[in-house]
């Protein structure tokens, strides 16, 4: 045999060797969605459970009244306005991270991105819940979009709060748009593999995909311009949530940092949920081979980063706040420390700021079960930043006759652990239904 | 290039003779307030640091875009050298300072002198062992490159802060840190813009013309990308200002863009720092003209050096001849920097 020869044979068992790569890939993904295992169904049913805790305790705040709840002057945003802001954030970062990645040609998206996505989608959902339950009168809550109409009410365009419900639903869209778009050749595969009425719904979902190079081309345009406008989106619709607190004057809230502050923050927590969602994920669905420990090394750093700026954004507004000679702000962040909620402060840093600089041990950054256990502590500091943010202000703001304190009640817990099991249903649903990792990006990587 | 090379004593001298010539002029020949020192400080300190961040980021992600730059822009080093012996030659304008017959703990002229230059030393130093590791392709570079780019926010946070927003006390805003550096980091790149014109025939004889273009392109988008995050920076500061409307915030504002000229120079500060360069640099034949690089990048130096007129004016005068001097004087120095590159980066 010539060298030519030896060369062509070469060839032809790489491209052989290469296509079973990309067969067992796909099987391997597949896997995944196959019929659920016990321990699946206990998750679900715990989800679920915690899911039904929530709407009942919401269903006794509608028949009861805003009284069952904790807020009341000086503090009438409490815990529903801190759940809203948290899974918003939550719900910003998985297109960012998706979306920036992308952008950068970082490969080790393709491990988070779909997550990432789907996380963001369910995290609208549960964030969009929160202004309703907060309303209280609920059957009113169109009154919050501006439409023609005889009631001589029109909602006011200078506050953020009108601002929010433009941006969180543009968002919602746009990522969900996305999302879906990026699932779409997945779904073809889906449609190829599957029988029956699911081979059905499959082809239906999948757009008539066929895989050709003129589609391709498309799918390839569309992701890219989707990804070139979710990035500025998501940074303009968590400035705006920031700014429901940065635009009032209220001792804490009003400073310039916050829009920069809260999205770093956003792909901080992000960060943090995708690595609980993904590392049970990957040792349940057994992925260890497509998601790997470098790749979770790679979205460490980025939680480290993301961490420092917050830690960064602590230390500039404490410090300012004592530098300003402003005895409001400065009272605002000795007590913010010292005061009434002390613990949940210095939990706050702990959790935010010095846990995260672990990472800097690359042994650490390597070590799975480490990265899970930092990341509850993230997603800890992260809801409790935002309980700060939203609670010590009011409770402490400028005439100490309207100082006050807060606690939350047992239907805000209720609540708020119900929207965690909200969440987890709609991801578990996910795991269960549409592929976790993206199984045409990897093969294109696998190329 | 060819032409007058420094080493690390001829450049200690040029900036010492800098330095003595710029106190002259401000405080002896003129008796003005410092103010064009200022301004050539708060422009070149961008560009005396910025550069090294924009490398050191990038090899703290790996980014392989950055390798045929990496000479051209790490060569600016020793720059960081001259900024702390300009700042001295600074000192003496404190006293036009607002707080400096009020001096607190903070706001007190020994300790902002102290602290102003250990952290110029401390990013040098830190630049140098960078620049050096970096250019070497050493182990060490990713971990130098952390602790540089710490120093670097550390540094420009409190330059925004003491050098610009203590003039204006009690003003405060918590972003101005973060917008300065980030700021820098603008520079930064466009400096690899001017590279890209100066230096195009290096660049495509030692890399194949598709691998530069390809570092080329990444920088006009990383320009364009900066030119969005400025906005925002920008606009994030001025909304929340302009909304919150208290008096002794919304003055730094109104001091800027209530009367003529300075309103006319703030707008031109927009345009020529988000405008010019989002709009043009959305077309790819654009990022990919080494000379529309060149002219981009210069629209943005017009852009920080405009701004930073519009920081200092208000407060301290701003001479323009002696504005011009100076600056041109830091400037050949900075040109000389990286004409000597074969030397400071210890290059065969």
């Amino acid at each position: 045999m010539s060298h030519k020869d030896t060369g062509v044979v070469n060839q032809e068992v790489n491209a052989k060797s290469a296509a079973q790569v990309k067969d067992q890939m796909e099987r391997d993904i597949l896997a995944a969605i196959k019929k659920p295992k016990p321990v699946y169904w206990l998750g679900l049913l715990i989800t679920i459970t915690m899911t039904l805790i929530g709407a009942a305790a919401w269903a006794y705040q509608i028949k009861t009244g805003m009284g069952v709840a904790g807020i009341r002057n000086p503090v009438g945003w409490g815990v529903y306005i801190t759940d809203f802001v948290f899974w918003v954030g939550i719900a910003h970062s998985g297109t960012l991270i998706s979306a920036i990645l992308f952008l950068f040609r970082a490969r080790f998206r393709n491990r988070f991105n779909r997550s990432a996505e789907a996380m963001t989608v369910f995290a609208v959902m549960t964030a969009g819940l929160f202004p309703l339950i907060h309303l209280g009168r609920v059957w009113f809550f169109y009154w919050l979009f501006p439409y023609p109409t005889q009631r001589l009410l029109w909602v006011n365009f200078r506050s953020p709060l009108v601002w929010d419900v433009f941006a969180v639903s543009t968002y919602f869209t746009v990522s969900a748009i996305f999302w879906y778009i990026g699932l779409v050749p997945d779904i073809a595969i889906l449609r190829r593999v599957r029988t029956g009425w699911q081979k059905l719904a499959y082809a239906f979902g999948s757009l008539g995909w066929k895989g050709t190079f003129k589609q391709w081309q498309h799918y390839n345009q569309i992701y890219k311009y989707l990804a070139a406008l979710a990035t500025p989106l998501v940074l303009s619709v968590h400035s705006v949530v920031s700014w429901d607190f940065a635009m009032g004057i209220i001792p804490g809230w009003h400073t310039t940092i916050f829009a920069p502050y809260f999205v770093a923050g956003a792909i901080f927590s992000g960060m943090a949920m995708v690595f609980t969602l993904v590392i049970p994920m990957r040792k349940f669905f057994r992925l260890e081979k497509y998601i790997t420990v470098d790749d979770f090394e790679k979205a460490a750093k980025l939680l480290l980063f993301t961490g420092m700026i917050v830690g960064y954004a602590y230390i500039v507004e404490f410090c300012l706040a004592m530098y300003s000679g402003n005895p409001f702000e400065r009272d605002q962040f000795i007590y913010r420390a010292v005061g009434d909620y002390a613990f949940t402060y210095w939990l706050m840093i702990a959790c935010n700021v010095v846990t995260p600089l672990t990472l800097f041990v690359r042994k650490l950054r390597r070590n799975i079960k480490y990265l899970f256990i930092i990341s509850f502590f993230v997603n800890i500091g992260m809801w409790l930043e935002r309980f700060n943010i939203v609670v010590i202000s009011l409770a402490h703001d400028f005439d100490p006759y309207a100082w006050g304190t807060y606690t939350p009640s047992i239907i805000e817990v209720a609540i708020t652990v119900g929207s965690f099991g909200w969440f987890l249903t709609w991801f578990l649903l996910f795991s269960k239904t549409l592929p976790v990792l993206p199984i045409t990006e990897l093969k294109e990587e696998a190329e | 290039m060819n032409g007058a090379k420094l080493n690390w004593r001829t450049l200690l001298i040029a900036t010492v003779v800098i330095a003595v010539v710029a106190y002259l002029m401000e405080n002896v020949l003129l008796a003005a307030q410092g103010g064009a020192l200022l301004v050539t400080l708060l422009f070149w300190v961008t560009l005396a640091h910025g550069p090294i961040a924009v490398v050191a980021a990038a090899d703290i992600v790996s980014g392989k875009w950055i390798q045929p730059y990496k000479r051209e822009i790490l060569s600016v080093y020793p720059f960081g050298l001259v900024i702390p012996v300009l700042f001295l030659a600074f000192v003496p304008n404190l006293k036009y300072y607002i707080w400096y017959h009020d001096q607190g703990v903070w706001l007190n002229s020994t300790f902002f002198i102290t602290r102003n230059v250990v952290l110029l030393l401390i990013t040098f130093l830190l630049a140098r062992k960078f620049a050096l590791e970096s250019i070497k392709e050493g182990p060490k570079k990713s971990t130098y490159a952390v602790w540089y780019v710490l120093a670097y926010v550390a540094t420009h946070t409190i330059i925004a802060f003491d050098w610009v927003m203590s003039m204006e006390y009690p003003w405060i805003s918590t972003l101005f840190g973060a917008y300065f550096f980030v700021e820098a980091f603008y520079a930064g790149i466009a400096f690899g813009g001017v590279m890209t014109f100066i230096n195009y025939a290096n660049f495509t004889k030692e890399y194949p013309i598709k691998v530069f273009k390809k570092s080329q392109m990444d920088m006009g988008t990383l320009l364009f990308g900066f030119s969005v995050f400025w906005a925002y920076q920008f606009y994030s500061q001025y909304l929340v200002i302009w909304y919150g409307n208290i008096p002794e915030e919304v003055s730094f504002l109104a001091r800027r863009v209530a009367t003529s000229p300075m309103r006319e120079f703030a707008y031109s500060v927009i345009v020529l720092l988000f405008l010019i360069p989002f709009v043009t640099l959305l077309f790819r034949k654009l990022k990919g003209s080494p000379g529309y690089l060149l002219f981009i990048s210069l629209i943005i130096y017009t852009g920080l050096l405009i701004e930073r007129v519009l920081y200092v004016e208000p407060h301290l005068t701003v001479n323009p001849i002696l504005a011009i001097v100076e600056f041109a004087l830091v400037g050949g120095l900075f040109a000389l920097i990286v004409q000597s590159r074969r030397l400071f980066l210890k290059l065969s």
